[in-house]
């Protein structure tokens, strides 16, 4: 089978949230680069409205949608104009989530008190219980319901590393949700499969976006990350595409419930320091 | 970035172990079907013939090897063969393998003895 039949998403609709930066834009341009149809719906009115003015040099099939991932209300009327718009839903990413936070050592390997467990502010651990797991519970009861009616349609959740791989510097609050939003996706993978329904995770290592407040474009922070990998170095976003598009596609129609990692081997620990060289 | 540049393998060396059948023979009709340069490694001279005349015939780069994956010299000789005719090697699968043997229940759920 040639490539193009193969990872065809020509005419299909894809609804990307968290879309106006990162991975959810690599994501929806990959797809709107491949004949998609593509919304997407972001909080931020100016980020969102930035890129799809820059996608729209790409394809003219490009809606934007103001929603925030957390509230039912905007998500389920996101998810309806979209329908309203292209007619059916076959694609969604569900990406939009939150960073930050203190981990229980900072990034000098220094332990931070305000990341300790028992010290660790209850408005942080809510913070990200609602902005990457309650989100993706939202987002999923809103994209659901017309893809199980037309017994098709593939969900990709971007989780993170975190989600399996306990990390010092990262917070705790984090990683619980991000655990949980993969448990979430096979729990749903199990119950949409009669339906043709897929869902799977994306699970990120360290990617240069604008998560956590911004700390990836500092220099130092992702020196740190990339000392940190047995690649040595940090993803771009773009680097999300191809697996972007294999979930999306037909490539993946035998795949559900599965966390797929793109980590640069980060999840695997470090064979020996980078900065050596290995031959 | 469209799908045949993010995927491309056109003019990539590939080796598929067990290719002969199933889904190793999958995964270099795959290869072939989007112009990499297929070798195919396989015990079954049979299987090896019909599956390199398959994809040959429509019209790729594909060539078969009798490897016994249990002999690493017969292994090194055989990537080495592959390394000098084409040049380099991009990819392997190494999907080449035995079947399961009996689990302590059958698929039919009884005890297996």
């Amino acid at each position: 089978m040639r490539i193009a039949e193969l990872f065809n998403v020509e005419g299909r609709v894809a609804f990307v949230t968290g879309a106006a930066s990162g991975i959810g834009y690599a994501c929806a341009e990959v797809l709107a680069e491949n004949g998609a149809k593509v919304c997407l719906v972001d909080r931020e009115a100016d980020g969102l409205e930035r890129a799809a003015e820059r996608l729209r040099t790409t394809s003219a099939d490009i809606l934007s949608l103001v929603a925030d991932a957390t509230k039912e209300e905007e998500m389920d009327d996101a998810v309806a104009r979209a329908i309203e718009r292209f007619g059916r839903l076959d694609i969604a990413f569900i990406n939009a989530g939150i960073g930050g936070g203190p981990g229980f050592l900072d990034m000098s390997g220094q332990r931070n008190p305000a990341g300790a467990v028992e010290a660790l502010d209850a408005a942080i651990w809510n913070g990200h219980i609602e902005g990457n797991l309650s989100s993706v519970f939202v987002s999923l009861k809103a994209v659901v319901p017309p893809m199980r009616a037309q017994r098709s349609g593939s969900i990709i959740v971007t989780t993170s590393v975190a989600a399996w791989k306990v990390e010092n510097f990262v917070c705790t609050a984090y990683i619980a949700a991000k655990a949980g939003a993969a448990h979430l996706v096979r729990q749903v993978a199990l119950e949409l499969a009669k339906f043709d329904v897929r869902i799977n995770a994306i699970a990120p290592g360290s990617f240069v976006t604008g998560i956590g407040g911004g700390r990836m474009a500092n220099p130092e922070v992702q020196r740190r990350f990339a000392a940190a990998n047995p690649m040595g170095r940090m993803a771009q976003p773009n680097e999300i595409k191809g697996l972007a598009l294999f979930l999306a596609s037909p490539a993946s129609s035998y795949v559900t419930g599965a966390q797929l990692t793109i980590d640069g081997g980060g999840g695997l620990g470090l064979a020996d320091p980078v900065a050596g060289g290995a031959s | 970035v469209k799908a045949e540049d993010l995927y491309r393998v056109s003019h990539k060396v590939a080796v598929v172990t067990g290719g002969a059948n199933g889904l190793g023979f999958a995964m270099a009709r795959a290869l072939a079907d989007n112009g990499a340069n297929v070798t195919i490694f396989d015990v079954d001279r049979t299987a090896l013939d019909s599956a390199v005349n398959e994809l040959s015939a429509r019209g790729e780069s594909v060539r078969g090897e009798i490897v016994d994956l249990t002999d690493a010299a017969a292994i090194s000789a055989a990537f080495e063969r592959v390394a000098t005719n084409a040049g380099g090697l991009d990819a392997v699968f190494a999907n080449a393998g035995v079947t399961a043997g009996p689990g302590f229940l059958s698929v039919f759920g009884g005890r297996d003895p």
